[in-house]
């Protein structure tokens, strides 16, 4: 059985994000130029190693979404996942001719995004993340007052305890429980065997437990 | 029989435990509460939801980027093709080291007449001076077939690939190949470049 098509007991319903579709302006067709929107990944690392900066375009409109996720769940803000998001593509970009195409183009993403993550925010201390930020974007219009606060306050604090797990435990923590990513495919990202990761996900989940455990 | 061991309970958890470890944890309350434990736990971690940006905020995203490479040069330096690498680069070095080398040696025997190499055959593609190298290989005598393999790995090599791969060619490194060698190391560094040649190919 794939994967993709297991039961996985403990998942969630997907949150509600923002859609937006953004249509040109009219009059800026670009006339005969093929419509890179329906290529598929590995067509557009191939235009994009060969310096096709639209097609790069197109890789950055279809994963930069996920990309930033995965440096918001390694840093908890906005800015620096931000910062974080721009510098794997930039990476990417100068990294395109040594793309083999053995893996998926997203494999080979969220693996600069990782390693990216990994150097630069593996010292750094967890942020405490503006309360007014979490305000900002939740949508609680079903919720009593104290328990959409406590909710918030309670993913806050799992966020933060996510931030201060050990880094390879954090990074299979975050691919496999937010973005889904079977085992075998985290392995490749990470460079270590299924059982390592398998193992670590284990850990990193016990000590999810242990410090939020240990919070007031 | 035995608990389950960490990456079981990963693999309870997803609900795709073996069924021989399946039936222990059936049996065993121990385990069942561990996995109803870490579940749970997955449960709450995975609806910890991160804010979303403001919807103009891939665009902005999307033109740093934009703006990050704009100096940026092509990715694949030159248009060469990601699969020729494994063969080009093992083989350009082998043949940067096998030029240096030569080059490094001194020169004991007189070059052929200017006239004598404008009859050979044209050049291949690395270089002018490479050129002349295979004019001279395909002109040498009959008895120095080991250096047929040198031609080949020299005359496959573009000025980029070369360049890439640290070529640095003099004039008469190529001619110093083919004439002032002995036999012997002849067949010893065609020996090595074949086995290189084999080696990257496979």
């Amino acid at each position: 059985m794939p994967y993709g098509s297991a039961i996985r007991p403990w998942s969630s319903p997907p949150t509600q994000a923002w859609s937006v579709t953004v249509v040109a302006p009219a009059g800026t067709a670009t006339g005969d130029a093929p419509d890179l929107s329906a290529a598929d990944d590995a067509t557009l690392a191939r235009l994009a190693a060969a310096g096709d900066r639209a097609a790069f375009d197109v890789v950055v409109e279809r994963h930069r979404r996920t990309i930033y996720q995965v440096c918001y769940r390694f840093v908890g803000y906005h800015e620096d996942a931000s910062d974080l998001a721009q510098d794997v593509f930039v990476r990417a970009w100068r990294g395109l001719g040594r793309f083999k195409g053995e893996a998926a183009l997203s494999t080979w993403l969220y693996r600069i995004a990782v390693n990216t993550c990994l150097n630069k925010v593996g010292a750094r201390v967890p942020v405490t993340e503006p309360i007014d930020d979490l305000d900002r974007f939740a949508d609680t219009r079903t919720d009593a007052p104290g328990a959409a606060l406590h909710r918030r306050e309670r993913a806050a604090a799992v966020r933060r305890a996510i931030q201060s797990l050990p880094r390879k435990q954090r990074a299979t923590l975050i691919l496999r429980a937010y973005h889904e990513l079977p085992h075998q495919e985290i392995a490749g990202i990470l460079g270590s065997s299924v059982g390592a990761v398998k193992a670590n996900f284990f850990h990193a989940l016990g000590n999810l437990k242990r410090i939020l455990g240990s919070e007031p | 029989m035995t608990h389950l061991t960490p990456e079981e309970f990963v693999d309870a958890a997803d609900g795709v435990l073996d069924p021989p470890r399946q039936a222990h944890l059936d049996a065993c309350p121990t385990c069942r509460r561990e996995v109803t434990a870490l579940a749970a736990l997955l449960r709450e971690a995975s609806a910890a939801p991160i804010p979303e940006p403001s919807p103009l905020f891939w665009e902005h995203l999307s033109a740093r980027i934009r703006r990050s490479i704009a100096d940026e040069e092509v990715p694949a330096s030159g248009g060469l093709s990601w699969w020729r690498w494994p063969v080009l680069v093992p083989m350009g070095a082998l043949a940067a080291a096998l030029l240096l080398l030569i080059g490094s040696l001194p020169r004991t025997a007189p070059l052929p007449s200017p006239a004598a190499a404008a009859a050979a055959v044209p050049a291949p593609s690395l270089a002018p001076t490479a050129g002349e190298a295979g004019g001279l290989l395909d002109s040498a005598p009959a008895d120095n077939g080991p250096w047929e393999v040198v031609a080949e790995l020299v005359g496959t090599l573009d000025w980029d690939t070369a360049g890439a791969a640290g070529l640095s060619v003099l004039p008469g490194d190529s001619d110093h190949a083919a004439l002032l060698l002995s036999p012997d190391e002849q067949a010893e560094l065609s020996r090595l470049l074949r086995g290189e040649l084999a080696r990257s190919k496979s």
